[in-house]
């Protein structure tokens, strides 16, 4: 078992503890009320840790989960209830349905597969949308299903609800089930999947140039979160036994939300913690809403209370901690020394760096030609030809707005060329999407870095689809990064955070890397130190390299050729003595003609 | 070539005035996450003069003209505004004030009409609208011929004539133009700088980024030069174009 | 025949409503980025100022007006306690936090005024119904339709001409830039979720003349209109939302009519999935664009 999954597991397993010291506590006390509180904890565990597998790792907030949770709900009850009940409450049932009696288990892994059937369909709509639309697109699915739960009176009574379903629940079987969605939930996350998810969460843009498929992605944690939650709603049905289609619209979602958000959405101890909370406050409350005397003087039953107060709380929870109570911290980052002793081995040792000396130098690795493009009228690209390979530098500069970036944007796919073709290591991929040509080879940096900012250093080369694990470390070496591998992106200083771009680039097994300005914003001896890796790394790992620099010295020393465009076109081409030569490019660098004779000796 | 680099003649340059800088920027300090953007920059702008800031790209000029515009939140220092502080994070304060920011870029509203630009430049100003229209029209007849016509299909030429068009719908006191030559055939970076040479004659102190040095030098009276965030070089424009530019600043300071 | 303009007579005056509502949502999303969740409950804010207004004896034309402007108040209210203290929190806390505030003042109009449905008699006249070629066209309709066509106008009017609105559409397009030109940020904000609520209140009491009574969670079905209606015209465009709100409307009334009657319980969700299949063939919606995105 990888180091990631076993420290997930003893993470899922302490939490579980946890929360199994809090419901003993509960259900030892012999108190009725309290045992039946325990096992509203436990199952509200399950509902909000389904909520967050989608949620967490996607970033993408769901209104829409709740509908999972009734379907789930009503097929478990349609299943269980005996028929003779069936037939008193549901006479129109169908009866291949109404004779039947499943028993508790398989009924919720029925209830999950009806949760994964709808999920997968309504996905489809789903992941095509942005992600603002996508939050309302959720919360139509709560509205649509509820009204189909609520008016469907053959199959679900409507408004009056099923009753007598059979009695299964324990706090003790309801904790074993809570500590199983855990489990699940810490694993998922751990797998290469949850990496994945979160690293389109941190940016969906630099997560897709690395390979990673945006949307198969987002699908596959909405269809596995639905299915959770449909599980976790038939366990909710077979402990509630009777219930109504009103259970599950707005005051259950925001309850499970509030739940969520307040304790962390991004952790899944951040579920327990929020789910025991607002447990807590709710029974606290229902009290009040019960009515009760205080010196004498009779309060009266109010109803929405509980709710009332929640989104109070909530409110301020909000403005106190954005980001919940525990934020992104799981339980091993709490107690010192526990991720240390689960990783144990695993910790990253360097080495393993990839033999690619097989591949010839002259091949040409990427190749765009007569591109154009132009936005708005304003052509910033036109008819140029570029070409890179194995182990060349490949200097790309020129004024502010002369089309470098635009150009690079065609190359990797993330603008669509007017005109012309991209050919990467010999395949025309000039209607591919940025993931697919990445999966073929092609790296880049960003002008403005990019990082998965809340992912560690390490995941950060993982994320990527066609990264090894055990050419991470060495890679992290390379870049004098393995000091900080388990730090978060976004603590790195600046040019470690440009270094781990490109270590980022490298993992997907390039054959070319693009690099917007990896020297922006360091001083001369941090340039040195990187001119002198990235010569290092295109030779080691064979892979062309096309950079984009302003700064003509880095891009004179560094690079074999160097290709300069002004307004859109190739002005220049050649080596760098030859570039530093030429008149043309003194003119569009420096403005009107700098003679040579100004200073001979030249720069 | 082992010239020094002409620093701190700013006391000695003639086109200092006696009264108080139009702009002075003390020890400003920016920064963004993890990138100080900006080290220790202070520089003073006279009135009527015109101020070049030159550098490399990823230099901090934009960061500068936008923290002196108040874009941006100084981690320390500061810049003031004929004598009165500028507020961090609060461009509108200065704007009011008299300061006008082109940006880079030229950040017109393209779906919006060209006159809706201009109106949109004036509404610090609370009255005679039609006379700065006509005014703009006069200066700009181009703009005048396509008043009507959404500014995103003007040429980019015609979208630098609207940007600083519209900062001179409020009669400003200072311009700050961050890169106006960008993107724009030679011709066009003529006339524009042409302008800019005008409205200084008009009494429009000036702040002017520059990529292209020659240019930039021509036309101002001092500059400043901008690598990683700080002031490598600074002294009257015609001084810092005797000394080898492309050393200046393409190659900051040193050589093959 | 008839019955088809009949069906789309009520369907544009059902629209028209969708229209006002969604707009109004999609002018704080324009500005700000805010999906304003508790939109819904300035419906209700809406019906409970008319109620009580009616109740103290005033006109019910007098309390409309009445509820309009308490429906504005409201929304400026929401921004300053609500949204100000946590700008920069992001989306989905943003939207939370709405949420949450949308059961707040459910949570209030049931502890302070009462969860039971409250009843806001509207003038006999509006009942009144005249004939016209076989069509029946209730005055409620008539005057609907007109009351949301004259306020889009008015509003078109004001952003196309006013100082104001020619601030906002610019503040809409690039914040930034707008400041620098010296629009302050605070007032354009104020101004949109002013005009938001301006725009709720006059939804609100075309709503309730319609429903005839406001209870607490009177905002539900409103909200869920707005959120489907901008979604379907295309997130960010102002035009899209209108469009959306009609198209919505008329969709609903002709599942209405022409749905078997054993489905017609199912209409609304009827009307989800064929938004859902039009968002399927164009994610960005009817007048969305595809986002460009800048590196």
């Amino acid at each position: 078992m990888s180091g990631r999954l076993r420290v997930a597991l003893v993470g899922a397993l302490i939490t579980g503890l946890l929360l199994a010291i809090a419901v003993a506590l509960m259900a030892s006390t012999g108190n009725k009320a309290l045992a039946a509180t325990a096992v509203v904890l436990a199952i509200n565990v399950a509902l909000v840790v389904s909520l967050q597998t989608f949620i967490g790792n996607t970033g993408i907030l769901s209104f829409g989960h709740v509908a999972f949770m009734g379907i789930g709900a009503f097929t478990a009850a349609l299943l269980t209830i005996p028929p003779a009940a069936k037939k008193t409450q549901l006479p129109n049932l169908p009866s291949f349905i109404r004779d039947v009696q499943v028993p508790p288990l398989p009924a919720v892994l029925i209830a999950s597969l009806v949760c994964l059937f709808v999920a997968a369909l309504f996905g489809l709509v789903l992941v095509r949308m942005t992600t603002s639309a996508m939050v309302m697109a959720t919360f139509a699915l709560l509205i649509t299903t509820y009204t189909v739960l609520l008016n469907w009176a053959d199959w679900t009574r409507g408004s009056e609800g099923v009753y007598a379903v059979p009695r299964v629940m324990t706090p003790w079987l309801a904790l074993a089930v809570a500590v199983v969605f855990i489990v699940i939930a810490r694993l998922l996350a751990a797998t290469w999947m949850g990496l994945q998810a979160r690293a389109i969460r941190e940016d969906e843009l630099a997560a897709g140039a690395t390979g990673i498929r945006v949307r198969a992605s987002r699908y596959a944690f909405w269809i596995i979160s639905a299915s959770l939650m449909g599980a976790a709603g038939a366990i909710y049905a077979e402990n509630v036994l009777a219930f109504d289609a009103g259970q599950f619209s707005f005051a259950t979602t925001f309850a499970l939300l509030a739940m969520l958000i307040i304790g962390g959405r991004e952790s899944v101890l951040g579920s327990v913690v929020g789910a025991a909370l607002i447990v807590l406050v709710t029974e606290m409350f229902s009290r009040v809403e019960q009515g009760f005397s205080i010196g004498g003087f009779e309060l009266p039953r109010i109803s929405g209370t509980v709710q009332f107060v929640l989104a109070l709380l909530i409110i301020l929870a909000l403005i106190w901690k954005p980001d919940g109570i525990v934020g992104r911290r799981e339980v091993e980052d709490l107690i010192p020394g526990l991720r240390g002793w689960a990783e144990r081995s695993t910790t990253p040792t360097p080495g393993g760096v990839p033999d690619r000396s097989g591949f010839g130098l002259d091949e040409v690795v990427l190749s765009g030609k007569n591109l154009s493009k132009s936005f708005s009228g304003v052509k910033a690209v036109q008819e140029i030809d570029i070409h890179v390979a194995r182990g060349e530098i490949l200097g790309l500069i020129g004024p502010n707005g002369s089309g470098k970036s635009t150009l690079l944007n065609l190359l990797s796919g993330l603008t669509a060329a007017d005109s012309g073709t991209v050919e990467l290591c010999g395949v025309d991929v000039t209607d591919q999407s940025v993931h697919s040509r990445a999966l073929g080879g092609l790296g880049r940096t960003f002008q403005n870095i990019r990082l998965f900012n809340h992912l560690t250093v390490l995941d950060n080369v993982l994320a990527p689809p066609r990264s090894e694990p055990h050419e991470a470390a060495g890679l992290l070496d390379q870049l004098g990064l393995l000091d900080v591998a388990s730090a978060e992106a976004d603590t790195l200083a600046y040019g470690q955070q440009r270094r781990l771009e490109i270590a980022r680039a490298l993992s997907t097994q390039v054959s070319v890397i693009l690099m917007d300005e990896p020297a922006a914003g360091m001083n001369e001896e941090e340039s040195d130190v990187l001119l002198d890796d990235i010569r290092a790394l295109a030779a080691e790992h064979r892979c062309g390299v096309i950079i984009i620099d302003h700064d003509l010295r880095l891009i004179t020393r560094l690079c074999d050729r160097i290709q300069v465009l002004e307004t859109g076109r190739t002005i220049a081409i050649g080596t760098p003595d030859e570039i530093v030569q030429n008149r043309a490019v003194r003119e569009a660098y420096l403005g009107d003609a700098v003679g040579a004779e100004d200073h001979e000796g030249g720069m | 070539m082992g010239e020094q680099l002409v620093t701190s003649s700013f006391s000695t340059a003639s086109t200092v005035v006696a009264d108080q800088p139009v702009i002075a920027v003390t020890s400003l300090t920016v920064r963004y996450g993890a990138v100080t953007a900006l080290r220790e920059v202070s520089l003073e702008v006279g009135r009527g003069e015109i101020v070049g800031v030159l550098g490399p790209n990823g230099a901090g000029k934009s960061t500068l003209m936008r923290t002196i515009a108040g874009v941006h939140k100084p981690v320390t220092g500061q810049v003031l505004l004929e004598g009165r502080p500028v507020v961090g994070g609060a461009p509108e304060k200065a704007a009011r004030a008299g300061l006008r920011l082109v940006p880079e870029g030229r950040r017109i509203f393209g779906p919006l009409t060209v006159e809706e630009n201009l109106r949109i430049g004036s509404m610090s100003r609370g009255s005679t609208l039609k006379d700065d229209l006509e005014a703009a029209y006069d200066r700009f007849p181009i703009l005048g011929e396509r008043r009507s016509q959404s500014a995103g299909t003007l040429s980019g030429g015609e979208q630098q004539q609207l940007a600083i068009a519209r900062a001179l719908m409020a009669h400003p006191t200072v311009i700050l133009y961050d890169e106006p030559s960008l993107g724009l055939a030679p011709r066009i970076v003529d006339q524009i700088f042409e302008l800019i040479a005008h409205l200084r004659d008009e009494g429009v102190t000036s702040v002017l980024v520059e990529q292209n040095a020659r240019l930039a030098l021509d036309l101002s009276d001092r500059a400043y030069v901008l690598g990683s965030g700080s002031i490598t070089a600074s002294g009257k424009s015609s001084d810092l174009a005797k000394i080898d530019l492309a050393q200046l600043y393409l190659g900051k300071g040193a050589q093959r | 025949m008839t019955q088809f303009l009949q069906q789309l007579i009520n369907g544009l005056s059902l629209g028209s409503i969708f229209a006002v509502l969604a707009l109004g949502l999609a002018m704080v999303y324009g500005t700000l980025g805010i999906l304003n969740f508790a939109y819904g409950e300035l419906i209700a804010i809406t019906g409970y100022t008319m109620y009580f207004a009616t109740q103290a004896g005033l006109s019910f034309w007098l309390s409309a007006l009445i509820g309009a402007v308490a429906a504005a108040v409201a929304s400026i209210l929401m921004q300053l306690l609500v949204f100000r203290p946590l700008q920069g929190t992001g989306f989905v806390t943003l939207l939370f936090a709405s949420f949450a505030l949308s059961q707040v003042l459910q949570g209030i109009f049931r502890q302070a005024i009462s969860p039971r449905a409250k009843g806001i008699p509207a003038p006999e006249v509006l009942s009144n119904v005249f004939e016209f070629g076989g069509l029946r066209i209730s005055v409620l309709n008539v005057v609907t339709f007109v009351v949301a066509m004259v306020s889009l106008g008015l509003f078109a009017l004001f952003m196309r001409t006013s100082r104001s609105g020619l601030q906002m559409r610019a503040a809409a397009l690039d914040l930034t830039t707008t400041r620098l030109q010296g629009v302050s940020a605070g007032r354009v904000i104020l101004l949109a979720f002013a005009l938001s609520g301006i725009l709720a209140g006059i939804a609100g009491v075309l709503w309730i003349s319609r429903t005839g009574t406001v209870t607490p969670t009177t905002g539900a079905t409103p909200i869920l209109v707005a959120f489907v209606a901008v979604v379907l015209g295309g997130l960010g465009s102002t035009v899209g939302a209108v469009v959306g709100g009609f198209v919505f409307g008329i969709l609903e009334v002709f599942l209405e009519a022409y749905l078997p009657s054993g489905v017609v319980p199912f209409q609304f969700a009827f009307a989800l999935i064929a938004v859902a299949v039009v968002l399927f063939a164009r994610p960005e919606g009817l007048f969305g664009k595809a986002v460009e995105v800048k590196v």
